[in-house]
């Protein structure tokens, strides 16, 4: 048992590649060699798999590997991201320290922005016109944004749409925020979306339209903004 | 605070940024794809505080992004599988959910088959794919034929063992 030649016998025989004899003889020996005859049966899966793979593929992986640097829009969005989610941790220890100073007031002004049935006009002429947010990075995702100003602030009424695609991965989480002239980011809204499905919701903020630096979308698991549109602060 | 956190992922991408960007692109075969992933992937690591100095990991910093990269792709991969049968339900049979399987399948068998050292990947790619013989291949490779077998038996035993680790085979 411990001198059989025929041990590592096993895989040329699943993939083809004995010659008929050596074939013809490695089935003769398995008539007798449990062994042999376990090794087979252990690997006998492996053909029907990688014959999943194209051939001309399964060939590129012999050549050598080409390797490229990352993209300098990836790697400029990431440490975008990474900034964005600094400044809100700071900006949250910032709003809690005050919240436990008993500056409660000038904290909810800033968070207390809150989703709020359709806005009635207030005696406003005519409607604002309707711009579509761009897009920060590729997405499934496109708006239309409609600010009203209002006595205490702006109504934003927003039509989201969640384009079906290929590669779009399921129910998620948005949230669009405002952010002031001085970088201030609040959140004004969140919801939730599926492929093909499209939003409208009104949010309302404390600034005044002239006080709104830009409207951004983010996903809410990620952090990753998506969508954006300069206010009039810009 | 920020300088130190902004350094840690600095150093994350300085590190691992083009190998896992690479392993990404082959993986997925889409760069818009490669980009949402490989992105991802380094938030929760810094998030997570993974880094080479962490001696609590067992892990290297290296190992935990391919693995991570790895399961976003293949979950987002059964999520459009999902969402195919989902809309797909009335049809007795799926065309386009048999071509998700099958894309998915493709992924996961090629990403096994580059675990394999170079040694192991190239009779097994050679003999199955290029219908090579033991011999042939002895003769190209300028090795004994008695090694082409055992390379052989250890590549597809390494093989088997990479695909029961991404769940496909027993």
């Amino acid at each position: 048992m411990s001198e059989d030649r025929y041990a590592d016998w096993d895989a040329a025989y699943v993939v083809g590649a004995l010659s008929p004899a050596e074939r013809q003889d490695f089935e003769r020996h398995l008539e007798t060699c449990p062994a042999c005859r376990a090794s087979v049966a252990e690997i006998a899966a492996m053909p029907g798999l990688l014959g999943r793979v194209p051939d001309t593929q399964a060939m590129a992986t012999l050549a050598p590997e080409v390797v490229e640097p990352p993209p300098a829009e990836l790697t400029q969005r990431l440490f975008d991201t990474a900034g964005d989610e600094l400044a809100e941790r700071r900006r949250s220890r910032i709003r809690r320290r005050a919240v436990l100073a008993g500056a409660g007031v000038a904290a909810a002004a800033v968070i207390g922005a809150a989703v709020i049935p359709r806005v009635v006009t207030d005696g406003t002429p005519a409607a604002p016109p309707t711009v579509a947010m761009q897009q920060m990075r590729p997405s499934a995702l496109t708006a239309q944004l409609q600010l009203t100003q209002k006595k205490w602030g702006t109504s934003v009424s927003m039509s989201c749409r969640y384009r079906d695609s290929a590669y779009a991965g399921g129910v998620r989480t948005y949230a669009l925020d405002v952010v002031d002239a001085q970088g201030n980011r609040s959140q004004v809204s969140t919801w939730r979306a599926a492929p093909g499905d499209t939003s409208k919701l009104t949010a309302a903020t404390a600034l005044q339209p002239g006080q709104i630096k830009s409207l951004q979308v983010r996903d809410v698991a990620t952090g990753t903004l998506l969508l954006t549109r300069n206010g009039a602060a810009s | 605070m920020s300088p130190t956190d902004q350094a840690v992922l600095r150093q994350l991408h300085d590190d691992h940024a083009t190998a896992l960007w690479n392993y990404v692109v082959r993986l997925t075969g889409d760069r818009a794809t490669a980009q949402d992933v490989v992105q991802e992937t380094m938030l929760r690591a810094w998030r997570g505080g993974i880094t080479d100095d962490s001696s609590t990991r067992a892990t290297s910093a290296r190992a935990w992004l391919f693995t991570v990269a790895r399961n976003l792709v293949v979950d987002d991969a059964r999520s459009a599988r999902r969402r195919h049968e989902i809309v797909e339900d009335e049809l007795p049979d799926d065309p386009v959910g048999d071509r998700v399987d099958a894309v998915f399948e493709q992924m996961i068998v090629l990403d096994a088959l580059r675990t394999l050292s170079i040694h192991h990947r190239e009779v097994v790619v050679r003999a199955y794919y290029g219908r090579q013989t033991v011999a042939e291949i002895a003769a190209e490779l300028d090795l004994p034929p008695g090694t082409v077998k055992s390379r052989m038996h250890y590549g597809l035993r390494a093989l088997r063992l990479a695909l029961q680790e991404r769940g496909v085979t027993r």
